[in-house]
């Protein structure tokens, strides 16, 4: 299907007009340039159909890649030698720091340029790159033998993350059907770190509720451990929909959902009941951390400052690392239990394809190649958590990595295997939905509104945003 | 002297080529801020202006405006009073040309950089903090406090920008003869008398680019501002240029980002307007 | 001359005065570059500290240093082709601007013509558009015409950024200077370009060299237009920085090193363009 106009009419005959001239030196050059592949096995400028998968099949073409600053892409750039020798295929990449990456991939799929290939991607990217018909449908490319290696092992990736990737664009539903937008390469769920030595010191039992929790970090709040006056607790905090990420230890808790059928639902009682515990938590945070961003928020908890913390479990080895000075004090614990039981939100980074790329047989090769068991066990090393195989995760070499970091390995695997999913309503608007509500929570949080002041609020522009 | 009448077209002709080159672009943005332009919803569709209503009836408009022409006012106006005065110190004796080099080093960091540091710096548990209460003093959360954040982000903004008015202002005051500035001290007029009346209305072209430059580059600033607070808490330094940002890289909603980016410019606009008129009655004078 | 004050007692208070003011203007300038190098000299130290050090609280400022982070950003293309890139299209750009600034400005401060204030306005109207706002469909024409991630690409789009800074610094530059100095050029029988070299332009020498270093500054720290309109192998250093920003970490060390190792072109060029500026006191004496 030809990719649809994305600039009105005028402006698209306009810049046709200039690149008229080069485009007649262009036609002669490569006439090979406008088949793109399709996953029936025909590849570009190569007449013969290939019998069966063949790693050389794309031999010669040069794929670009756009990838966020992520322990992923340092993997893959560390290994990519490898993947050029097996396919003969020149891989080019480029990384940059997260919000110069959002808006250059923005920038780029909109035009429908096809300047790059492939590119790092998570379910709130999918939602609003796949509506629009910028990202290619993977699954007939999984499903096409012809296309992927035979041991590649679909079924190997967690279910859970495979769902999330899946959306069939219909806005407010279809979530975990339809296409396939991208194939999940590194894992994150929210667990609750705690300073094992600080509960140790206090008598404190590691909280199982979240008021438990709340009552803790209380107890702890202010209290001097080794000369240094600490927190209870620690999280972000930032107006941006990233903290809903740990906040959806308490909102699913307490079974809040963000839009039920149609309408906002974030101002529920579930809602302003979850609101209402985050705020009181956070009042044992620093005064800060209601702006906290993740790094902020992290920092804060290496550096030893606070008893508790709620973030993404993939930090650990940042925890865990030679030169931390809290290394070897963290627990690692489940989400807290709540009304509705144990929950968690899901972070999936994943791999898609750009839907005007010209050499599509040749990045599907790479995207499979780079989440295949060899590269994702391999990421380990490089600080690559969690992995999305299950074969991955339970493999010895995670054993090994994780040995020394407690209970870690046990926790995140049952975190994703029981509690994480991706909590949200798949939509386009999802991003702006998300600002909206993390800007809501904040203001609770600062004191500047109630939290059921803040969340009507909330749900009023949600409602506007999404009509 | 006498000169050919297409002389001063044809020397500015490139110049005038880079701005007919530009108008597209510009054009475009104007005529998606009249659309409902969603990035990732198909194409544009007129809507009358709606984002503009939208933007106004909302109140963000209005506050994004607020905050907008307050950091604006507050970084010339400070920036400019310090610089200059900064610049008149340095030419008062020769160990001026020590502190000349070591001044201009702030201008040298890129701003998201510079931000960075500052942010760095100023965390609540930072070097800042940290020195302010050894010395007995109160600490601030700076960029993490509602009523603090704006006021840091100022700070961030005159750190690096003195030093472009401390240049111009410089190069400005080296060409006030010395006999002049130093006549009315000889009258036995103070400092302050001798410099009104005397070095700042010599000054006046000079003060006119300065706050004509700073004044357009600080309605539109972004980096400082997004970099570290992303225009937070809630949005307490969401001016219009970081609420065209949200609306439109993280909401997708260009439409909307246009319309907010149109009134910068119109914005900018009038103000660059007014300044050159005063600039064009001084040099009639 | 009025004599407000009695003649023998003017002279020494004149002296104390004079005194006390050179020593309030040492200590203020001093406590003002204090402000403006402490965070500058933060960053240095941090580039020498390994990355224990640096995150530590209370912050130490007794530590052991290392040269391994320049080590680090030294080695490998990901700082060096950035910094590289950097320099190639600032200089380009500033060359540029140059070559259609100067004439631009001369026109605007010497002639009187039709239009005159409308494209000196227009000329700085180029300033005005937040980057935002231009980018995007400037990014599909540049895929178009094949400007994109190209060295050309960057330098015609930083013209944006320096022109009008140029164009109207130099313009107020050359209208301080009388209109006699060419019509005595003339008499001697050259023409408006004679005196424009042999004369002009040595007088304009402070102001050029203000607006020139200004310009590199705009031009070097620019992040916008070259994250969007460069590309892989044009990245600039103000997208390269920030590669030691990552998911889970910021390597401060290396981007410290990185930063204080991206001000050293601008320090040079600060050095050269300031003797410009400094140099050129004969704008004073030639009035009258």
């Amino acid at each position: 299907m030809r990719k649809n106009s994305r600039m009105n009419g005028a402006a698209k005959s306009f810049s046709t007009a200039i690149a008229g001239l080069a485009v007649v030196g262009l036609v002669t050059g490569c006439a090979t340039a406008d088949t793109a592949d399709t996953p029936t096995g025909a590849s570009d400028g190569d007449t013969t159909k290939s019998e069966s998968f063949d790693w050389k099949a794309y031999e010669g073409q040069e794929i670009n890649l756009l990838l966020n600053q992520h322990p992923l892409a340092d993997t893959l750039a560390a290994n990519v030698g490898d993947f050029e020798a097996l396919t003969g295929i020149t891989v080019n990449i480029e990384s940059l720091a997260e919000s110069d990456y959002m808006v250059k991939l923005t920038t780029e799929l909109q035009s429908g340029g096809g300047s790059y290939d492939m590119f790092m991607t998570a379910s709130p990217m999918n939602y609003q790159y796949a509506a629009p018909g910028w990202m290619e449908d993977l699954q007939p490319w999984v499903d096409d033998p012809t296309q992927t290696a035979a041991d590649w092992d679909f079924e190997d990736f967690y279910p859970a993350l495979i769902s999330a990737s899946r959306w069939d664009t219909t806005d407010f539903g279809g979530a975990g059907q339809g296409g396939l937008w991208s194939i999940p390469a590194n894992e994150e769920g929210y667990a609750l770190f705690y300073r094992q030595d600080i509960l140790d010191a206090y008598g404190i039992e590691v909280p199982n509720t979240h008021d438990e929790l709340i009552a803790a970090a209380a107890k702890l709040d202010g209290v001097t451990f080794e000369g240094k006056e600490i927190s209870g607790f620690v999280a972000r905090g930032d107006k941006t929909y990233p903290t809903l990420n740990p906040f959806s230890t308490f909102g699913g808790a307490y079974g809040v959902q963000d839009i039920v059928d149609g309408k906002a639902a974030v101002n529920s009682p579930e809602g302003v009941k979850a609101v209402e515990k985050w705020v009181e938590l956070m009042q044992y945070a620093p005064a800060a951390a209601s702006t906290y961003t993740w790094y902020e928020a992290m920092q804060d908890f290496i550096a030893g400052n606070a008893a508790f913390y709620i973030d993404a479990d993939h930090m650990a080895p940042g925890f865990e690392a030679d030169d931390s000075p809290i290394q070897g004090k963290v627990g690692y614990a489940l989400p807290p239990e709540g009304p509705e039981g144990r929950s968690s939100g899901l972070w999936v980074w994943s791999f898609g394809m750009n839907e005007a790329s010209q050499h599509k047989g040749a990045t599907w090769q790479l995207i499979q190649w780079a989440t295949s068991k060899d590269i994702l066990t391999n990421a380990i090393g490089l600080g690559n958590m969690n992995p999305t195989r299950m074969s991955v995760a339970q493999s010895d070499e995670m054993v090994a990595a994780t040995s020394t970091w407690g209970n870690y390995n046990a926790v995140w695997q049952e975190i994703l295997a029981e509690h994480a999913a991706w909590p949200h309503s798949p939509s386009g608007t999802w991003t702006e939905v998300g600002d909206i509500w993390a800007t809501a929570i904040q203001s609770a949080v600062l004191g500047q509104q109630t939290a059921k002041e803040a969340l009507d609020e909330a749900a009023v522009k949600i409602d506007a945003a999404i009509k | 002297m006498k000169h050919s009448r297409i002389l001063p077209y044809l020397l500015s002709l490139p110049g005038l080529a880079i701005l007919v080159a530009i108008l597209y672009p510009f054009l475009t943005g104007a005529w998606w801020s009249f659309t409902s332009y969603r990035l990732n919803r198909g194409d544009p569709e007129f809507n009358w202006g709606e984002n503009y209503l939208n933007l106004f009836s909302s109140g963000e408009g209005g506050h994004a405006l607020l905050i907008t022409l307050t950091y604006a006012i507050s970084t010339v106006v400070i920036e400019t009073i310090l610089g200059v005065g900064i610049a008149m110190l340095l030419n008062k004796g020769k160990y001026g040309n020590f502190f000349r080099i070591l001044i201009v080093l702030p201008l040298l960091l890129p701003p998201v950089i510079a931000t960075l540091m500052w942010k760095v710096m100023l965390t609540q548990n930072g070097l800042v903090n940290f020195l302010l209460e050894s010395g007995g003093l109160p600490t601030s959360l700076w960029f993490n406090g509602p009523q603090t954040a704006l006021l840091s982000v100022i700070l961030v903004d005159v750190w690096i920008f003195t030093p472009f008015v401390i240049l111009l202002a410089q190069a400005g005051l080296r060409s006030v003869p010395i006999e002049l500035r130093e006549a009315s001290s000889i009258d036995g007029a103070g400092p302050i008398r001798n410099f009104i009346s005397v070095t700042l209305p010599l000054l006046r072209p000079v003060l006119v680019v300065i706050i004509l430059f700073r004044g357009i580059d600080s309605l539109k600033m972004f980096d400082i501002i997004y970099t570290s607070t992303k225009g937070g808490p809630i949005d307490a330094t969401t001016n219009l240029h970081v609420m065209a940002y949200l609306d439109g890289i993280r909401s997708l909603n260009f439409g909307m980002a246009m319309a907010s980016l149109m009134i910068l410019w119109l914005l900018t606009y009038f103000v660059a307007n007014r300044l050159l008129k005063i600039r064009r009655q001084e040099s009639l004078s | 001359m009025t004599a407000t004050k009695t003649v023998f007692r003017r002279k020494p208070r004149r002296k104390i005065k004079g005194l006390a003011g050179h020593l309030l203007a040492i200590s203020a300038l001093t406590l003002w570059t204090l402000f403006a190098l402490a965070p500058i000299l933060w960053i240095f130290t941090m580039s020498l500290k390994s990355p224990g050090d640096i995150i530590t609280y209370p912050p130490v400022f007794v530590f052991d240093p290392t040269i391994s982070n320049y080590a680090e950003v030294l080695s490998g293309t990901k700082f060096l082709v950035p910094f590289w890139n950097s320099i190639v299209v600032t200089l380009g750009s500033l060359v540029l601007t140059l070559i259609i600034g100067l004439p631009t400005a001369y026109a605007l401060a010497r002639f009187n013509y039709r239009g005159k204030e409308s494209i000196g306005f227009a000329i700085l109207s180029l300033r005005f558009a937040p980057e935002l706002l231009i980018v995007l469909p400037l990014y599909l024409i540049y895929q178009n015409i094949g400007l994109y991630d190209t060295y050309l690409g960057l330098i015609l789009a930083y013209q944006l950024v320096t022109l009008p800074m140029l164009v109207w610094m130099l313009r107020s530059f050359i209208e301080e200077l009388p209109q006699e100095l060419e019509e005595a050029v003339a008499i001697d029988g050259g023409n408006r370009w004679t005196a424009f070299r042999h004369v002009l332009f040595r007088l304009i020498a402070p102001g050029l060299g203000a607006s020139l270093m200004l310009s590199f500054i705009w031009a070097w720290n620019s992040y916008t237009l070259p994250l969007v309109l460069g590309g892989r192998t044009t990245q600039v250093i103000t997208t390269g920085i920030q590669q030691y920003i990552s998911y889970q970490s910021i390597e401060w060390g290396q981007m410290a090193a990185a930063t204080v190792l991206s001000m050293i072109p601008g320090i040079l060029f600060a050095i050269l363009s300031l003797r410009w500026i400094v140099g050129g006191l004969t704008a004073g004496t030639v009035k009258g």
